[in-house]
């Protein structure tokens, strides 16, 4: 019994180091040499001590092999990892993004209207797709804060015609006319052209401005007549409309034709990058 | 000439104005103002002169009401009144 292990514990050890010291000739016929007097002298200790040494260096070679590799795989697959998570981000906020809009919907504000210009032409909300539209409610009878916000309106158009060039959709100011049993288009065009050239100026039968005013919740009243003579109290508010025919913002009274202009600016932004 | 016009607007607000300096030069007495009450009467629509009599009151109760000085049974008065 004793005589076979040792004989195979021999044999075990000449195989590993042929398998291992294979590419040198040289260290082959030593190690020949060496378990020859492993077997002459004390083949007990020197045969226990071999196994020994020849784990380290086996695992000094796998380290060096696998570290390098390791290394090239974990930068791969760390830059990829980091590139899938922040594909999964864009494509969320995306998704984030177009649920908000369809969960907000349309806002209750807007809506159609079919009236005339104040070159007697008709239209309907539909005309003015394509373009924004700034419209802004009042009468030209009006004492002094409807010609106040023209002024206002006019310098607000001023500034956005400059920037013509930058702006994917054109702007349009609009007025409308609260008071059609007076303001016809002959008043309205004279009234307008000492505000800007730019500016459309709409009127319609009473019915026609009411059932726009309605989806514009904007109010407006005739109040009492001295003589021949009245003004109609009414809201005092701008209103944005989209090139798609939707509601985006209002500005009161207390706005800048400044803040209003950059106010605008910004949807037209925001509306461009929402539509690439 | 109408309202339609703008120097016509021009005029009126114009006409307002200096009635309105000259109130506040002396402390609110209309008697002292006729000659530009007048002329602002005379420039401007009745309705419209209406429209800025009731909008000088308002602005001057605005104006004491941010400073204090309104009396206690004038506010109630107004609190009291139904809206409209």
């Amino acid at each position: 019994m004793s005589i076979i292990s040792h004989l195979l514990s021999i044999r075990t050890s000449i195989y590993l180091t042929r398998n291992i010291l294979r590419p040198t000739s040289r260290l082959i016929q030593n190690r020949f040499v060496s378990s020859t007097s492993l077997l002459l002298n004390k083949p007990d200790i020197k045969s226990s001590t071999i196994p020994l040494e020849l784990p380290s260096s086996e695992k000094k070679k796998a380290k060096y092999n696998i570290s390098w590799k390791t290394v090239t795989v974990t930068v791969l697959g760390g830059a990829s990892l980091i590139a899938f998570i922040y594909y999964l981000d864009q494509r969320k906020a995306k998704n984030r993004r177009k649920l908000q809009r369809a969960a907000v919907g349309k806002m209750a504000i807007g809506g159609p209207f079919s009236l005339i210009t104040h070159d007697k032409k008709p239209v309907t909300d539909k005309d003015f797709h394509g373009q924004w539209l700034l419209i802004y409610f009042g009468f030209t009878h009006c004492p002094d804060i409807c010609p106040e916000e023209l002024e206002k309106l006019a310098e607000i158009t001023k500034t956005l015609y400059k920037q013509k060039n930058k702006q994917q959709y054109p702007f349009q100011p609009v007025f409308v006319s609260v008071d059609p049993e007076r303001d016809t288009p002959e008043l309205i065009s004279r009234y307008l052209k000492d505000y800007s050239s730019h500016f459309i100026g709409l009127t319609g039968t009473r019915e026609q401005v009411a059932d726009m005013c309605k989806h514009y919740r904007v109010y407006f009243s005739q109040g009492p007549k001295v003589g021949d003579d009245y003004i109609v109290d009414h809201a005092i508010i701008m209103y944005l409309i989209n090139p798609n025919g939707d509601f985006v913002d209002y500005y009161g009274r207390n706005k800048s034709a400044k803040e209003v202009a950059d106010a605008i600016e910004q949807h037209m932004n925001t509306f461009k990058e929402m539509n690439k | 000439m109408s309202v339609i016009d703008k120097n016509y607007r021009q005029k009126c607000w114009l006409a307002r104005d200096e009635y309105w300096k000259c109130l506040d030069m002396n402390t609110e007495d209309k008697e002292k103002c006729l000659k530009y009450r007048q002329l602002f009467e005379s420039s401007c629509p009745a309705t419209w002169v209406t429209h800025f009599d009731q909008k000088r009151d308002y602005d001057i109760f605005k104006q004491q009401l941010a400073v204090g000085q309104v009396e206690t049974d004038k506010l109630k008065s107004i609190k009291q009144q139904p809206t409209p």
